[in-house]
């Protein structure tokens, strides 16, 4: 745990940096009017990356957004999770593919690039994933340890989530650093005899319906 | 600027709100065997001046889970692994030679909650008199086991 607190605190630090760094930057004007060419911007979660090597879950995901006017930019989400739940004599592992799509909205840019600047969107999402309950325990008094397992199985799960998020050109390249976070609320999860899943890939913790989902990508800009 | 500020700490507080799954509150766990007592020689429901209740949940001890006086009903939690029976001991004095009833028993695994896991339900409660000595004889009550509203059995001592 310490370390991936370490690890997320440099990211932090290198986000700052890197802020402070493309402020100096000259960029073209937009256009007055804007109309839509086929642009892309394809980008990979790194930070949930890095902290994969030091946890017990693995993600990946990315992303796809384009710019369809002046400040809305559509987005899809593509990742798979890879987890694992051992607490209170519970043992699970569920992992899958996720998928989200949605659009957020330039709240303020960078009045000399109007790519630079806070965002604020929606998405929904679902995730598709195999799950297995090795142990889940049984309450009574005076009997400790005793626990029923379950056969894998296959679920889907689905959510919405909010998105507030910058995103900052590198320099002058196609570059951009995209930070996020993403409120989510578990909306409807098919369920193994009636068992609320612990862990849902793409969602994280799902005990409790609300989760909070945090990425660091970088983006390049086709 | 600031309202993106206020937006976020909302969010960051709705998130922080979620159930916790550490707690499970003790009337969501598996019910208990309730247990009340008859004169054996007038069938009227009755005290136990003194009485000590075993339980053999499958360990190497025989756990004592009663020591009381003056009883007039006993709460006694049954075993909730694979076994189909629960062997239970009753003495009315400390070197009295026990009485062994077994409860034999259909089990029933419950979802409860993230924090609960499962509970366990009876069914087709039946109490066989293995060994006779203060308990006489035992009348069926109530064969299912759900909540802790019913009694179950009658010892008649």
């Amino acid at each position: 745990m310490r370390i991936i607190s370490i690890f997320i605190c440099a990211f932090s630090l290198l986000s700052v940096s890197v802020f402070s760094q493309t402020k100096t930057e000259e960029k073209k004007q937009d256009s007055i009017k804007w109309k839509y060419t086929p642009n892309f911007t394809v980008g990979v979660d790194v930070l949930n990356l890095g902290t994969g090597f030091f946890s017990d879950r693995q993600m990946i995901q990315g992303f796809i957004s384009t710019r369809i006017n002046k400040k809305v930019h559509a987005i899809i989400d593509i990742g798979y999770d890879n987890n694992i739940y051992q607490k209170n004599g519970y043992d699970a592992k569920a992992d899958g593919l996720f998928a989200k799509i949605g659009g957020f909205y330039m709240l303020s840019t960078d009045p000399e690039n109007a790519l630079n600047g806070f965002y604020a969107g929606g998405k929904l999402a679902g995730s598709f994933y195999n799950q297995e309950y090795k142990a889940i325990p049984v309450k009574g008094l005076n009997s400790e340890g005793v626990f029923l397992s379950f056969d894998p199985s296959t679920q889907s799960s689905y959510w919405i989530e909010a998105m507030l998020g910058a995103r900052v050109q590198v320099f002058s390249s196609n570059f951009f650093i995209d930070v996020n976070v993403q409120p989510r609320y578990l909306a409807y999860t098919t369920k193994q005899e009636e068992i609320k899943p612990m862990i849902v890939p793409g969602f994280g913790k799902s005990s409790g319906s609300f989760n909070m989902g945090f990425s660091w990508n970088i983006a390049y800009k086709f | 600027m600031k309202n993106l500020i206020w937006i976020f700490g909302f969010l960051l507080l709705l998130t922080s709100c979620g159930s916790d799954d550490d707690i499970c509150l003790g009337e969501e766990s598996t019910p208990r065997l309730l247990l009340k007592f008859r004169n054996d020689s007038n069938n009227l429901v009755t005290t136990v001046d003194t009485l000590y209740v075993d339980v053999d949940y499958g360990k190497d001890t025989i756990r004592n889970i009663i020591y009381s006086a003056n009883v007039d009903s006993v709460f006694i939690p049954m075993r909730i692994d694979e076994s189909p029976y629960t062997d239970i001991y009753f003495r009315t004095r400390r070197n009295q030679t026990r009485s062994k009833v077994r409860i034999n028993y259909e089990k029933n695994a419950i979802y409860v909650s993230p924090a609960c896991g499962f509970k366990i339900n009876y069914d087709n409660l039946n109490a066989e008199l293995l060994e006779s000595n203060a308990v006489q004889s035992i009348q069926t009550n109530n064969t299912s086991l759900t909540d802790e509203n019913n009694i179950n059995f009658y010892l008649r001592f």
